[in-house]
């Protein structure tokens, strides 16, 4: 499903489940590098997963005190979701990041049923309408047929632009993806694209029911 | 509307990484401003090419202010840090929202700085409270700062800006 509405001259656009609201009372933290001053290393994707992973994993219980009736994600199971889902967004982020001179923004936030990941970077508009087909296919089909799908096509053709990061964490972790755009038309000049990547975790059972 | 009172002019440098987080997690697991503290001095690190003494610096300034803060504030505001660079200083910039209590204590703070004399008296004062004055002294005493604290006139909001500089050479 995509949205699209115009509001003080840029041009937004939403793609799968992407929630607006915003939440400022809860646990949250906010990460925000800035490429042009501190050039981003490949090995900081990791080193940024691995500190948030660790930092959230206390806001769980143990599995002694998990109540497996209600509760989705043990602290174990919590640390390597956020790792596996945290390194996949920054690592997308930095790579696809366009305009260093604007910054690079990661959230971590704790909802009461769910942990939320958000990443803002630049794109370069020439990439826009591949990028586009690909959150159709994703959001139009049955995640784990597709992450099977393109890990096939990823060994045939020895691929690394295949998704499979997106798609794993839709069928293995059963989280939920929504894009943001927002383009600003500038005259003479080529747009400017930004992209938020929202993924919610369910960390309760009845978190995604009923829908 | 914004209502300011200074000591010594906020300098701006180029950002190198920004943090904003919620001080709960940190009041209710202390051992956060060591990850925390870790993590940047980290991210810095991997990005130099050879060891400066002021990353060891930072480490220490950065968990005391945490600490210290995050204990004061308990639940639900919002702390900024952010590390920019200016020339050949690195400089660390603290925000936090005053809550209801800490407001009186941030206003005094920033005053205080502003006397010649060498004592201040503040009025009753939790140990918590106490020990965050004295972080605030000693980090001055030990490196070049700056303080303010910035009022919003219309939500009466105050925000205590906290600004130390590390030599890089």
């Amino acid at each position: 499903m995509m949205v699209r509405t115009k509001k003080s001259g840029k041009i937004v656009e939403m793609f799968g489940c992407f929630d607006g609201k915003v939440v400022d009372e809860r646990e949250h933290l906010t990460i925000i590098f800035s490429p042009a001053s501190l050039p981003i290393k490949w090995s900081n994707s990791s080193l940024t997963a691995d500190f948030l992973a660790k930092y959230f994993e206390d806001f769980f219980p143990p599995l002694k005190e998990v109540d497996r009736e209600r509760t989705v994600l043990t602290r174990d199971e919590v640390r390597d979701a956020i790792n596996y889902i945290a390194n996949e967004l920054i690592e997308n982020a930095v790579k696809f990041h366009y305009n260093p001179e604007l910054e690079i923004v990661f959230t971590l936030q704790l909802d009461p049923m769910c942990l939320t990941f958000v990443a803002t970077n630049s794109v370069d508009p020439k990439t826009m309408a591949q990028f586009t087909a690909f959150i159709t296919e994703v959001t139009s089909y049955d995640p784990g047929e597709l992450l099977i799908q393109h890990l096939e096509t990823a060994a045939e053709v020895a691929s690394t632009e295949s998704g499979i990061g997106f798609l794993t964490i839709m069928s293995d972790y059963g989280a939920r993806i929504g894009w943001k755009f927002e383009t600003t038309q500038l005259k003479g000049a080529a747009d400017k694209i930004n992209v938020t990547t929202m993924v919610q975790l369910p960390i309760i059972k009845e978190t995604f029911d009923g829908e | 509307m914004m209502n300011n009172v200074n000591v010594g002019s906020l300098e701006k440098g180029t950002p190198l990484l920004t943090v904003r987080f919620s001080a709960h997690g940190f009041a209710t697991q202390p051992k956060h401003c060591q990850q925390l503290a870790n993590y940047l001095i980290t991210i810095v690190k991997s990005n130099l090419s050879e060891p400066h003494a002021w990353t060891g610096q930072l480490t220490q300034v950065l968990i005391r202010l945490l600490n210290m803060v995050c204990l004061v504030e308990g639940i639900g505001k919002d702390v900024d840090l952010v590390l920019s660079n200016r020339g050949q200083l690195i400089t660390l910039m603290f925000e936090v929202t005053a809550s209801a209590h800490s407001r009186t204590l941030y206003s005094e703070m920033v005053l205080a700085l502003k006397k010649t004399e060498a004592h201040t008296t503040y009025a009753d004062l939790t140990s918590n409270e106490t020990n965050l004055v004295a972080t605030f002294n000693e980090l001055s005493e030990n490196y070049p700062t700056k303080m303010q604290a910035k009022i919003n006139e219309l939500s009466g909001e105050l925000k205590l800006l906290f600004q130390i500089h590390l030599k890089t050479i």
